[in-house]
């Protein structure tokens, strides 16, 4: 047999890719390219996407005993028809090999006008960003990831950012950043080698931030905090909780396609899905009409691996709304609230229906049927979504109740201080489930975020408005307060919605060489 | 205006031998279709148009030809039609790339059978693991990441793994098909061996 005149191995590997979803718009174009060039490529694809197809209703996928019963050789060693259940098994077997090649044939790739109801992942693993690297005894240094430590024994790290970090045993102590790292358990101490050495430390709402050289942080207690400044200079901050980003859709650009976010910075382009209406709060908001164009693209807030950009949080996350959702709750439709596609680093809250732990994300698991997801990556623990049943049972609303037509307040929030994640619906938590204390979020990267879509995919149906991104957990009081304004017509902020570019953190004191002080961690104040 | 052909009349032989030939050749063009519209209920419509197509125009079509390829020029015409009127852009393919799948999916549909039959004898080579990749994968709809996490690798590694399965299959298969037509002179189903 003469070889094939394409490039076999390159065809297949680009047809699995095809097949995976992991295909560039680049490579789907090499592929077309390499099909319309030879007819005996197109053969080989077809043969591969049907075999791809045909895989699924195998003995070894489906079990022998649901197994298309096969067609028996006949005596010339062809083949014949099978004798019995071929009206059943094999229509079905050839529909189900037929769909896949179906599927194959007319999925889009990372095309944002294609329309496709099943729920789609990027499954790859971008990579991430190297925050420090440890120092095991004699060992080589090991680069490190942002990943939570619990040392049994005194363990040393040298953070990106020039830091030496010693973590005393029994810590847990969370590398977030490059130049910052998040104290839950235990004692930290961080010595800057060079000038241009930088780094803080975290815990709750408090910050300590060198302005000198050497400084330690022991937590004492639930609530309590020790600053000891070793050498130099410190400086102690509360945190200012407010969001990373807040779109009120108040005002739209004169071309009513760019909405601004008035903390951040950040423009969200709307689609010609998507289309300023009247405010559930406030002036404006965004209606979104499920068609693949039904999206407001996040400019910005990206950053080059995994862990980095402004829409990157490792400690905390909020997801804040206000919508009126008129979502199906068919099964595989899916409708976006907010989604960032950062591989399995992705953050998304949506409504989803998508059968029993699908992909094995339920995370806990629970029955099928309409859902809110809140997915994140767990360090430790991959992606998992919390996946709120709408059943009406145990305080959680029903479809019919979220779907009624009215404003509903959603917040999706997960804390790694107290390792909770957790659906708010009108102000009351409705949904949780608990992870480790110091279990960091993976998040942030490349890939822009969305709001109301995902990749033309999976458009909202209804009106979302006043969506806020907080790199912190709201508590329960915060929430049930955003909820009351929410009621009385004003932004989750009172009457006045934050400034631009608000400073997030605020200077409490300075901590000089010698001085110790002793810091509530949730108020951010001197005890 | 259409032309109008005679409807066959029911209980004349016209009517039967459309029935008996239809009944035989509906699975394949079911598959036919629904190889090339994703959308099930859009599949169903299509399916639906083409029958009523090939039912109305029963008495243009030779009955000395076979009446698969008949059938599935229809089809064919169909799924073409459907996607001009959809006039969305779901897919990366041209239209004409699209008609010369179609043709070839067309080929495929007919060693359908023989195709699933070699795969399975080529399954039983594999190993374990790649038998509960195929589990995982194709029966339990899980996502590399998850068969990742599950076996503590990368998806990369899934990727990789899965697209080294296929090719052994495909080569597999291949071979397996190659052989039958070899020992039996002939094509699959009397037809030409496929190159």
């Amino acid at each position: 047999m003469n070889p094939p005149a394409y490039d076999r191995d390159l065809l297949l590997a680009l047809a699995a890719d095809y097949a995976d979803g992991t295909c560039t718009r680049a490579d789907a174009e090499r592929l077309e390219t390499l099909l319309e060039a030879d007819p005996a490529a197109r053969r080989e694809f077809v043969n591969y996407c049907m075999l791809h197809g045909q895989l699924a209703i195998s003995a070894a996928a489906v079990g022998p005993e649901r197994r298309p019963i096969p067609a028996p050789a006949t005596a010339a060693g062809g083949f014949g028809w099978p004798r019995f259940g071929r009206a059943a098994s094999l229509v079905a077997g050839l529909s189900l090999a037929a769909a896949c090649l179906a599927f194959v044939l007319t999925t889009s790739v990372r095309d944002p006008l294609a329309v496709n109801e099943a729920g789609s992942y990027d499954d790859r693993d971008l990579p991430l960003v190297t925050v420090a690297s440890l120092h095991d005894g004699d060992a080589a240094p090991q680069p490190l990831t942002p990943s939570t430590l619990r040392p049994a024994t005194a363990t040393g790290l040298v953070s990106a950012s020039g830091a030496d970090v010693k973590v005393s045993k029994s810590s847990v102590f969370g590398m977030t950043a490059t130049d910052a790292g998040t104290l839950y358990g235990g004692s930290v101490e961080a010595r800057l080698t060079t000038p241009e050495a930088n780094f803080s430390v975290t815990t709750s709402n408090l910050r300590i931030v060198d302005k000198g050289t050497a400084f330690s942080v022991e937590r004492i207690d639930d609530d309590h905090v020790i600053v000891t400044v070793l050498d130099g200079e410190v400086e102690v901050q509360s945190r200012v909780r407010l969001p990373v980003c807040y779109w009120p859709f108040d005002e739209a650009a004169a071309d009513g396609r760019q909405v601004r976010d008035v903390v951040g910075g950040l423009t969200a382009t709307l689609a010609s899905g998507a289309t300023p209406v009247a405010g559930l709060v406030g002036a404006g908001a965004v209606r979104f009409d499920n068609t693949p164009a039904a999206a407001a693209t996040i400019a910005g807030g990206t950053g080059d691996r995994v862990g980095t950009g402004l829409l990157a949080m490792s400690e905390g996350i909020t997801i804040e709304a206000v919508i009126v959702s008129e979502w199906s709750g068919r099964f595989r439709a899916y409708d976006e609230i907010y989604r960032k596609e950062d591989g399995t680093s992705r953050v998304l809250l949506s409504f989803q229906n998508d059968g029993r732990n699908y992909c094995g994300y339920s995370e806990p698991e629970v029955p099928e049927g309409p859902c809110l997801s809140f997915g994140l990556h767990l360090a430790g623990r991959g992606y998992r979504e919390l996946d709120m049943p709408l059943d009406g049972q145990d305080g959680r609303p029903t479809l019919a109740e979220l779907t009624d037509g009215e404003p509903h307040h959603v917040v999706a929030a997960y804390d790694s201080f107290t390792g909770r994640k957790a659906i708010s619906i009108d102000g009351v938590k409705r949904f949780e489930h608990a992870y480790p204390v110091g279990t960091l979020i993976l998040s942030g990267g490349p890939v822009a975020a969305t709001i109301g879509n995902h990749g033309g995919r999976e458009p909202f149906r209804g009106v979302i408005d006043e969506l806020a991104l907080y790199d912190f957990a709201l508590t329960p009081a915060e929430v049930a307060d955003h909820w009351r304004r929410v009621q009385a017509g004003e932004n989750y902020f009172g009457s006045e919605p934050p400034s631009p570019a608000a400073p997030r953190w605020q200077a409490v004191t300075r901590l000089v060489e010698g001085q110790t002080m002793t810091f509530n961690q949730h108020t951010g104040l001197p005890r | 205006m259409p032309r109008q052909y005679p409807l066959p009349v029911e209980g004349s032989d016209d009517y039967e031998l459309f029935l008996a030939l239809f009944t035989k050749c509906q699975g394949r063009i079911q598959a036919f279709i629904r190889t090339l519209v994703h959308d099930p209920a859009q599949a169903d419509d299509v399916f639906q148009s083409t029958s009523l197509v090939l039912w109305r125009s029963f008495a243009t079509f030779r009955r000395d030809a076979q009446f698969l390829p008949w059938a599935l020029g229809t089809a064919r015409h169909q799924v073409l039609v459907h996607w001009r009127t959809q006039r969305r852009d779901r897919h990366v393919f041209s239209e004409a790339l699209l008609a010369d799948l179609a043709d070839s999916t067309a080929a495929a549909v007919e060693t359908a059978e023989a195709r699933m039959a070699a795969l399975e004898a080529c399954i039983a080579t594999l190993s374990d693991r790649q038998r509960e990749l195929i589990r995982l994968f194709y029966g339990e709809n899980q996502a590399a990441g998850a068969i990742a996490s599950r076996w503590g690798r990368t998806v990369h590694a899934v990727y990789k793994a899965l697209k080294v399965m296929r090719k052994a299959l495909l080569d597999c298969v291949t071979k397996k098909l190659s052989s039958l037509m070899d020992s039996s002179g002939d094509g699959l189903d009397g037809r030409p061996a496929l190159s």
